[in-house]
């Protein structure tokens, strides 16, 4: 089926509609990869990719808008794929938490549960819920692994208190990342890697 | 008949040893009936000389914790990824007891935290 929206018009709905509530993600850096002037993370990047169309499509979307089942079609065939649970990388949690939160507004709220289990393991064997203050990375690296973790935390313990199930995250005491910071976003500019 | 007694007294002692181990908490229980069989019983609550050089499980859970809060500094990744981990591709290696992956290397093989101690004061059966 032939796209006669540009992805670049989802991209654009995600970050207006979704991503100011929800910043998960570097928007440019992922613009910058987007349109192929920074390198893509491999493996992941599809996954992400077609998340941020499906979430971009949804706000969008009037009641029978079915574009985003379009991308939630192709994130179901990548999905299926086993490395999605056999690899661990910032980028897929990342595209776990999305599509966590897409799946949930789709009416299919244990799968998002599923996904948000696999997104809180897979941040745990990444120690992102660790602050590492000796680690010499960027204060953007380490304020991106924050939003991340912290993002994962609100929605993973949100999900728990609505469906009435137990809190499966650390105790006080183990995590020790430091909460986000309150900044304006860097603007956009080319060639941007970590 | 005798089975039975035998598994009743069994399960006696068992319960009583966790009880013991419980009440107090690392205490030699083999220390303790020795120096009653020798007349001169030992109560662990007072006498800490014929305790075992243990702290309480909880308070060394929380030192555990303090340790492993800030962990060497060069055992953290050289870069931001670090991390990242893909045990997806086929790889030969000559550990092939499943344990290859927990390598000490912090790259490529996930976030490895202090391994937390578990004080057991029962004895294992």
């Amino acid at each position: 089926m032939p796209l006669v929206v540009p992805e670049n018009t989802f991209v654009n709905a995600y970050f207006t509609y979704y991503h100011s509530t929800y910043p998960f993600l570097y928007e440019p850096l992922f613009r910058s990869q987007f349109e192929g002037k920074s390198p893509r993370p491999e493996g992941s990047w599809p996954l992400l990719f077609n998340v941020v169309l499906a979430l971009g499509a949804w706000c969008m979307g009037e009641d029978e808008s079915a574009m985003d089942d379009y991308f939630d079609e192709r994130v179901a065939r990548l999905s299926e794929q086993r490395s999605i649970f056999e690899s661990g990388n910032l980028t897929l949690v990342q595209a776990l938490l999305l599509l966590s939160n897409y799946t949930q507004k789709r009416n299919r709220p244990n799968t998002g549960w599923n996904y948000l289990g696999l997104a809180v393991r897979m941040a745990l064997s990444l120690g992102l819920h660790k602050e590492f203050p000796n680690w010499e990375i960027s204060l953007l690296q380490r304020e991106m692994r924050r939003r991340v973790w912290w993002g994962l935390f609100i929605f993973d313990s949100g999900a728990s208190i609505t469906f009435g199930r137990p809190v499966l995250l650390p105790q006080h005491g183990i995590m020790d990342a430091s909460q986000v910071l309150n900044i304006e976003e860097e603007v956009s500019r080319p060639g941007l890697t970590w | 008949m005798t089975r039975n007694n035998l598994t009743a007294a069994e399960d006696r002692v068992c319960e009583l040893e966790n009880a013991f181990a419980s009440l107090f908490p690392g205490t030699d229980l083999d220390t303790v009936l020795s120096s009653s069989r020798s007349g001169n019983l030992v109560n662990p609550a007072r006498n800490t000389a014929t305790l075992s050089a243990k702290k309480p499980p909880t308070e060394e859970l929380k030192e555990q914790e303090n340790r492993d809060a800030s962990p060497a500094l060069e055992s953290l990744p050289r870069e931001a990824d670090g991390f990242d981990w893909a045990e997806n591709a086929v790889r030969l290696s000559e550990l092939s007891d499943g344990m290859a992956a927990l390598s000490i290397n912090p790259e490529g093989a996930g976030y490895l935290g202090g391994c937390y101690k578990v004080s057991w004061s029962t004895k294992s059966r």
